[in-house]
């Protein structure tokens, strides 16, 4: 509904514009007028892009949207957009082909084709010689009835058929790409169609410039066969393929070695290619194709970032090639052009058939999925309607007729296209067509804990992590499994036969499968080696690792197990499976021995050590490579990643690949990438405008002993030696001491939440932090004045912490070594009111992030002390300023998006091959 | 941007321009005019979005972009009245536009749809002004006053978006700038201009806000090219 009421605003503004604009002054007069060319075009996008997606719900594709909009705001129905507008829009037409043109060359890896094409060429050109030969031939006898030119005859119509033709038997390589990845499908029948849709995409273009030369010559002053027509097809098409091959190469030398502004550059590229295609008379399609061709090959791990970039920055461009497409078709017309089109759809389906059949036969692929493969190539899109409307601007007199046929049957063959392919992958046994796409997450906490009271009564409680809470989202949406440690003492009792329970209670929607693990195992696995070891590794503090080998073998073998429970849970061979954090590093490795195709993703959320710190671990060969053991390996910060690659180039000489994302160790890739973790933003917007939010501040200052008055600093976190707690105390006390008047109207508020408190580092901590908190009480508290330090050592719901932030003016973040720090950006989420001022650690990842926070270096007391003064000083003006700079980033990278990131990132490598040979470490587990 | 990034970028303009060596020949310039003028309705969303709703302030570059529109209007040859009520349908169609952009940016999580929503709405608000050969940077003044006042999220969702592609448009609207100036006496009055400005806006400090991103001589150049686009629409 807001998005309704959204484009009827627009169509108003749109309307009120042309009430009051200039009058029309003729077609002629207006066409060189640009002013109405961003109108279009605003409007344009605004409105097809919801029209595309209204259609989706009726299951209708975008692009069909797309035109059926333009055909009717267009000139020949709506008039919305004039006839002068819709002649602008049609500007963007050579840049938009060439942009589909240049997509497709991109999907040319060679090396990747190579490995499935085996027979895929000659199924190819016999497909497309069968098909072309059918409908030239079924062409040539209905002609007197298609809405073209019936008049024509000989040469004429013989160059009309040929363009026509070779057109119609296009195929579409992004529906098909995109019909594999939605359905997440495998095996030879998805290779197969991808490896023939991509083949015949070339021999197609070169088909088309060899027939449009042809045309040419026939429409234009060059006889047929005439040297000089020869020579202009040598040029248009080696010329094309040498001048894409140079665009090319320095686009891909640019994205290497500059790698700024992608999406610009390639529109620029697209241009170049459009405009110097048409001027030197070379064809801009071919050209665009071997560019992309190039990229894909040459620079493999540029072509990857440019995809990314197509993916964020095509979209404009494609939405309006679309409209300005609908505005030109004339509804009449478009009717008398549609029985041609089933026609015409009917007889390409038929001769496809016969053709894949035959090819088959005759290149002797023994495909089991072969009689399915037909179903894959009857989408059209993009290409079909690229080279419909390049024939429509260079022969306008018979192509615009093309262009109306071919339109008709694109939304034919894109409505069934999609539908009939996913049914034969189906048949072949590829995907199952129920099956949502579910998803494995692992972790060693769980969402859910039971626990029993005194009473026996059982209580669930949920965690209230930032990343428990998105992935438990994202677990709702997507369906599957949650495999984690069952650590509350009622889990067994709510748990199935097969330790399972169906969460969230109220509304299940995804099972939760507890894993048991014995108290000293878990004391040896999780106290020792992941807390007592990795923990104090991967953060820089004066804390000594504790590396013991009964440790490593009780890690090891909790992360065998939780192998073995992943592969009992996948419910299809391809469910992605999803790890989190360093108690889980081995898991891939021994999972990978059970299904070697298996496909997962492992989340480091804490920081990762140099190389040099990284050698107080005697096993962290073993260690980097269970990690490598995965498809997906993710950290926080570029800082942390950077690390990794360094220790894995030097402990085990893996490559690093040239685009320094991707590792290679022992025949497979690994890529490694940086998502920053983000907040539920949306939530901790739901809690700020909540009404009781006033309430449950009046009951902290209650609970705290605070006034109005009182100036509040305010510190959240786990009682960790990581935090800089101490550290904090220290920078206050100073404070105090300097700024004597402070006192007594001045609290810190310190949440410390007691966590591995067995541990005897941690033991340690807590004991210094009450130390601490008690000595600079005693010396600053004033009688009847604030209390210093408020320390409160239990956890706050998010309500509270809500309220909490939004009353302190500041908040202090003063971590020793940190991944992310959530409290930093929760603060910030928490300031819609903009103001309050964030102290926080240079050596949080958060800092790379947040550079408006008040960047501290915890160890360096009097800067601290320094910076927290000035938080308590800050003019209004520039904190402010300062928070409302801060709030656009934590509102731009939410939880979702990391989530998301991550698991997109993990099905884009769906299509890549594996092959990997799992070599444990000596002494590992199965 | 630096205190040399502007004249440079004015004057590679001028030397690509149909004034130089023609590279950017009126065709080109004819093709990228709708980018124009949503470079123009962008710079008046940032100095729109610097506003604080609850705390209104005039600033320099407020005045600017009021002033563009003012000399737009004043340019015709209309009635007092006529002249007011164009004023007013401007400001009221960029309003109508940001409203049914901000209802799309907040609704959608897809930053796709996010990016696209943003881009139309700036295609449209500086369409629009340019269709009504009225100031784009005044339209666009409007529109980032409503969205500096509307919701967090989306007023967040729209900053991004357009940090996003605020430097290519700005590179734009610059060459576009430098290629328009037809004479000697522009070059040298807008040069000096820019230059007075720019130390007239310098306090040494590190401002973390929008309006850093929109420096004071970059909107009188958009206003220069604005009222320019205006008197030949």
């Amino acid at each position: 509904m807001i998005r309704l009421a959204a484009i009827a605003l627009v169509v108003v503004a749109m309307l009120l514009v042309r009430h009051i604009g200039p009058a029309p002054i003729g077609v002629e007069g207006m066409s060189g007028d640009p002013r109405g060319a961003a109108l279009a075009l605003g409007f344009t996008l605004l409105a097809a892009l919801v029209s595309g997606e209204f259609l989706r719900r009726f299951r209708m594709p975008r692009l069909t949207g797309y035109l059926l909009f333009g055909l009717l705001v267009g000139p020949y129905l709506g008039n919305v957009i004039t006839e002068a507008m819709a002649r602008q829009l049609l500007t963007v037409n050579g840049i938009a082909t060439t942009l589909i043109a240049f997509i497709a060359g991109l999907t040319l890896n060679i090396e990747r084709l190579e490995r499935r094409v085996a027979g895929a060429g000659p199924t190819t050109v016999i497909t497309l010689a069968t098909a072309i030969a059918g409908l030239g031939l079924i062409a040539w006898l209905v002609w007197p009835w298609l809405p073209i030119a019936p008049q024509a005859t000989g040469t004429a119509k013989l160059a009309m058929i040929a363009l026509m033709v070779v057109i119609v038997v296009s195929f579409s390589p992004t529906m098909s790409a995109a019909v594999i990845t939605e359905t997440g499908s495998r095996g030879k029948l998805s290779d197969f169609v991808l490896a023939m849709v991509v083949l015949a995409d070339i021999i197609v273009l070169i088909l088309f410039s060899v027939f449009m030369q042809l045309g040419r010559a026939t429409f234009g002053d060059n006889a047929p066969g005439d040297v000089n027509m020869i020579v202009r097809l040598s040029w248009e098409i080696g010329g094309a393929v040498a001048f894409g091959c140079l665009v090319g190469a320095l686009f891909a030398l640019y994205l290497r070695y500059v790698g700024r502004e992608v999406t610009l550059a390639l529109l620029v590229v697209c241009l170049l290619l459009s405009q110097v295609g048409m001027s030197q008379r070379v064809e801009p399609l071919l050209a665009a194709m071997a560019a992309g061709i190039v990229i894909a090959n040459v620079a493999v791990a540029q072509g990857e970032t440019l995809k990314a970039a197509i993916q964020s920055g095509a979209l404009p461009l494609l939405v309006v090639f679309f409209v300005a497409i609908g505005t030109s078709l004339r509804l009449d017309t478009l009717a008398t052009a549609g029985l041609a089109a089933v026609g015409l759809a009917v007889a390409r389906v038929g001769l496809i058939w016969i053709g894949v059949r035959t090819g088959l036969h005759i290149s002797g692929v023994k495909n089991g999925a072969g009689e399915y493969v037909w179903m894959g190539l009857i989408s059209q899109a993009g290409i079909t309607l690229g080279l419909a409307a390049t024939v429509a601007t260079e022969f306008p007199t018979w192509g615009g007729q093309v262009q109306m046929l071919l339109v008709a049957l694109i939304a034919i063959d894109e409505l069934v296209g999609p539908a009939l392919f996913r049914t034969g992958l189906v048949r072949a046994g590829e995907i199952d067509a129920q099956a949502p796409r579910p998803l494995l997450v692992v972790s060693n906490r769980e969402p859910y804990l039971h626990n029993a009271d005194d009473q026996g009564r059982i209580t669930c409680t949920t965690a209230t992590g930032g990343v428990a809470i998105a992935l438990d989202a994202l677990m709702r949406e997507r369906g599957g499994t949650w495999i984690a440690h069952g650590a509350g003492n009622a889990d067994r009792q709510t748990v199935d036969a097969n330790d399972k329970i169906r969460v969230p209670p109220g509304s299940p929607a995804y099972d939760l499968r507890r894993l048991w693990i014995p108290q000293e195992e878990f004391a040896l696995y999780y106290g020792g080696f992941a807390n007592e070891g990795l923990w104090p590794l991967c953060h820089l503090v004066d804390v000594r690792p504790k590396f013991r080998r009964e440790d490593w073998a009780a890690y090891k073998k909790v992360n065998a197990q939780f192998a073995a429970a992943i592969d009992r849970e996948m419910m299809t061979p391809d469910t992605p499976v999803f790890l989190q954090d360093y108690h889980l590093a081995m898991v891939a490795l021994y999972l990978r021995r059970r299904r070697p195709q298996v496909r997962t993703a492992l989340f480091w959320h804490i920081p990762w050590p140099n190389p040099d710190r990284l050698l107080m671990c005697q096993w962290r060969r073993e260690l980097l490579t269970g990690l490598l053991a995965n498809d997906l390996l993710a950290f926080q910060v570029e800082r942390d990643r950077r690390n990794f690659l360094l220790a894995v180039e030097d402990e085990l000489g893996a490559e690093i690949e040239a685009d320094g994302a991707s590792v290679r160790f022992k025949g497979r890739g690994t890529t490694v990438v940086s998502v920053p973790i983000g907040v539920d933003y949306d939530r901790i917007q739901g809690v700020v405008s909540d009404e009781f939010l006033d309430a449950q501040q009046s009951e902290l200052r209650r609970m705290f002993g605070l006034s109005c008055d009182n100036i509040v600093g305010v510190g959240v976190d786990r009682l960790d030696y990581t935090k800089g707690i101490p550290e904090r105390l220290e920078a206050i006390d100073r404070v105090l001491t300097r700024r004597p008047d402070l006192r007594g109207r001045f609290t810190f508020v310190q949440i410390g939440v007691p966590s591995r408190s067995e541990l005897e580092s941690y033991g340690a901590i807590e004991s210094e932090i009450d130390r601490k908190v008690e000595e600079v009480n005693a010396k600053h508290a004033v009688p009847g004045g604030a209390q210093p330090i408020y320390y409160h050592k239990k956890a706050l719901g998010l309500a509270e912490l809500v309220a909490l932030y939004r009353m302190a003016h500041f908040c202090v973040v003063s971590s020793l070594a940190d991944g992310m720090n959530l409290v930093a950006k929760e603060f910030v989420a928490s300031r819609d009111d903009e103001d309050g001022v964030l102290v926080l650690s240079a050596l949080a990842g958060a800092a790379e992030e947040l550079r408006e926070a008040l960047i501290i270096n915890p160890y360096d007391v009097d800067g601290f002390a320094n910076a927290l003064t000035r938080a308590i000083d800050m003019d209004p003006e520039e904190r402010r300023l300062r928070m409302r700079a801060m709030r656009r980033i934590v509102a731009g990278r939410n939880v979702f998006s990391w989530a998301s990131d991550i698991l997109e990132g993990l099905e884009s490598l769906w299509t890549k091959p594996l092959q990997y040979a799992a070599r444990a470490p000596e002494g590992a587990p199965v | 941007m630096t205190i040399w990034t502007l004249p440079a970028l004015l004057l590679l303009g001028l030397a690509l321009g149909p004034n130089g060596l023609d590279l950017l020949t009126a065709s080109v310039l004819q093709l990228v005019d709708p980018l124009v003028a949503m470079a123009l309705a962008m710079v008046g969303v940032f100095v729109g979005l610097n506003l604080d709703v609850h705390r209104p302030r005039v600033d320099a570059s407020m005045a600017i972009a009021a002033l563009g529109g003012a000399a737009i209007v004043l340019s015709r040859e209309e009635s007092p009245l006529v002249l007011f009520l164009i004023t007013v349908a401007i400001a009221g169609i960029a309003v109508i536009v940001a409203l049914a952009g901000w209802l799309l940016i907040g609704q959608t999580d897809s930053e796709r749809e996010q990016q696209v929503f943003v881009v139309g709405s700036l295609l449209l608000i500086g369409g629009a002004a340019a269709y009504l050969s009225l100031s784009a940077l005044f339209a666009g003044l409007f529109a980032g006053i409503l969205w500096s006042g509307a919701g967090d999220l989306a007023r967040a969702r729209i900053v991004k978006e357009l940090d996003y592609f605020q430097h290519p448009l700005v590179v734009l609207l610059l060459l576009v700038a430098g290629a328009s100036i037809t004479r000697f006496v522009e070059a040298a009055v807008l040069a000096l201009v820019v230059l007075i400005l720019h130390l007239a806006s310098r306090d040494g400090t590190r401002e973390p806000s929008v309006a850093a991103a929109m420096p004071l001589p970059l909107v009188a150049i958009a206003l220069a090219l604005d009222v320019f686009r205006g008197a030949i629409g």
